[in-house]
């Protein structure tokens, strides 16, 4: 009596003829060399892309619970918090728009010296508003997922801001998604400078919430409490964007130990920015 | 509790259609980005062993490869990290099942509880090793999760077995 519903045919051919540690071993070769290729040389970005093709809708649809959720519990924010947070608002808008009216005569007055000492424009900027929508799922990175993709403009390597300066940099695209690396993620590096003085170096991250700007001789002048922004040297980034502050400097033996603070709120915050540095077109004088 | 190990053998082969539709529903949730670090259930790697242990004929190391695959995409994991997680499991699962099916389903929890852990160590070495973020140690809170859910989650899924049993399929097999 075996198998009342006949299934027996649906059995794959392949059980009978390799044992199950053959199929082990062929499993764990398989995964290996997938890790391999994705993590050391990350090759396997067209497998993953032709998987996600399939995979979205069910991943649109994972998203729901957590839509719900979220927006729940801004629906059932107290009036008090609104009204607190509006007021907030209220008075940085007031002085964001004073500063920008100030902005946009410096700004003409900017171009108009670069013209004449025959300099090339400065770059552009084209910013796309995004909402995060949760923290990518993956426990060994630090990384959020945004409501906009490739659709509305954004690519890998974009800069991501808040307010308050440098969030991370978009890492993957999809159409209507982007998955964005936060700068305290380990090893991402970031090129900086220090906005008192110019010295420049490379900010790292450190996993824990901190970055480590590496790289610089004792000699260097970097005090406690500076801030860091981006150098733009990368010729991705925006220059001047804040990055971090520094928390700690410690003389131990050829280089500097520096530890510092990101200054935005980045994984916190609902909204952020992402920037995208567009380099002038035509003539310096063309734009006027 | 042993009754779970002792009707096993007049129990009816699970519809392979109950089979794929619990299997997508534990890969659905885990898709759910839930954040607040570890202690969520694995719950594809849990119906897997399940089934790996129940139903071995049908889902086995290649089942577990394949959902692996497209939870490592799905969730923007390292490529082919769940899958090497997923096909030690059931294969060590089935190597193992005579001995775990003997127990009670908080016994045969306490059998995964090595499994899992495993499966989670995994997954950690991997990533570590490629220079990834030390995820907590609430991440192996979700292996002890699975343990507590065991009970629950074997009951529901032999529970349409046993119903078609009770209603008269047992007679035919005596």
């Amino acid at each position: 009596m075996n198998s009342p519903l006949g299934d027996s045919p649906n059995v794959p051919r392949f059980h009978r003829t390799m044992s199950p540690g053959q199929r082990l071993g062929l499993a764990t070769l398989a995964a290996v060399s997938l890790l391999v290729l994705d993590l050391r040389f990350g090759a396997l970005d067209v497998v993953r892309d032709a998987i996600s093709v399939v995979l979205r809708p069910v991943q649109e649809a994972a998203h729901w619970p957590v839509k719900l959720v979220v927006d729940g519990s801004i629906y059932f924010a107290t009036l008090a918090e609104v009204q607190a947070e509006n007021a907030r608002l209220r008075r940085i808008e007031m002085e964001d728009r004073l500063r920008a009216a100030t902005l946009a005569a410096l700004e003409a007055e900017n171009t108009e010296l670069r013209r004449l000492l025959g300099m090339a424009r400065r770059f552009e900027l084209r910013r796309i508003g995004v909402e995060v929508l949760y923290d990518a799922p993956d426990p060994f990175s630090r990384r959020i997922v945004v409501d906009r993709g490739a659709n509305a403009g954004v690519r890998p390597g974009l800069a991501v801001v808040d307010a308050e300066g440098l969030v991370g940099q978009v890492t993957r695209t999809q159409p209507l998604v982007s998955e964005v690396t936060l700068i305290t993620q380990r090893d991402h590096a970031i090129p900086v400078m220090v906005q008192r003085n110019g010295v420049r170096g490379v900010v790292y991250g450190l996993g824990d919430g901190y970055l480590e700007l590496r790289h610089l001789l004792v000699e260097a002048d970097v005090r406690t409490d500076d801030v860091l922004v981006t150098s733009g040297l990368d010729g991705v980034f925006p220059p001047g964007i804040p990055v971090a502050q520094v928390v700690s400097v410690d003389a131990g033996g050829v280089f500097l130990r520096i530890v510092c603070r990101p200054t935005s709120f980045g994984e916190r915050r609902r909204h952020l920015l992402v920037v995208e540095r567009i380099p002038p077109k035509g003539e310096p004088g063309e734009g006027s | 509790m042993h009754e779970s190990s002792r009707t096993t053998r007049v129990l009816q082969p699970p519809r392979l259609r109950f089979i794929l539709s619990t299997l997508a529903l534990a890969f659905f949730w885990d898709l759910i980005p839930k954040g607040g670090g570890g202690f969520w259930p694995e719950m594809t790697m849990a119906v897997l062993t399940f089934w790996a242990l129940r139903d071995p004929q049908r889902v086995g190391v290649g089942a577990a490869f394949t959902l692996g695959v497209m939870l490592d995409v799905g969730r923007g994991a390292a490529l082919g990290q769940e899958a090497l997680a997923f096909v030690w499991v059931v294969y060590l699962a089935q190597r193992r099942a005579a001995r775990i099916l003997w127990f009670g389903a908080w016994g045969q929890a306490l059998l995964l509880l090595p499994l899992w852990s495993l499966a989670l160590a995994l997954q950690a070495a991997v990533r570590l090793v490629a220079g990834g973020d030390w995820p907590g140690w609430g991440y192996f809170g979700s292996a002890v999760t699975l343990v507590l859910l065991w009970p629950i989650l074997s009951h529901g899924l032999l529970w349409p077995q046993w119903r078609a049993a009770r209603a008269g399929g047992s007679a035919s097999l005596s």
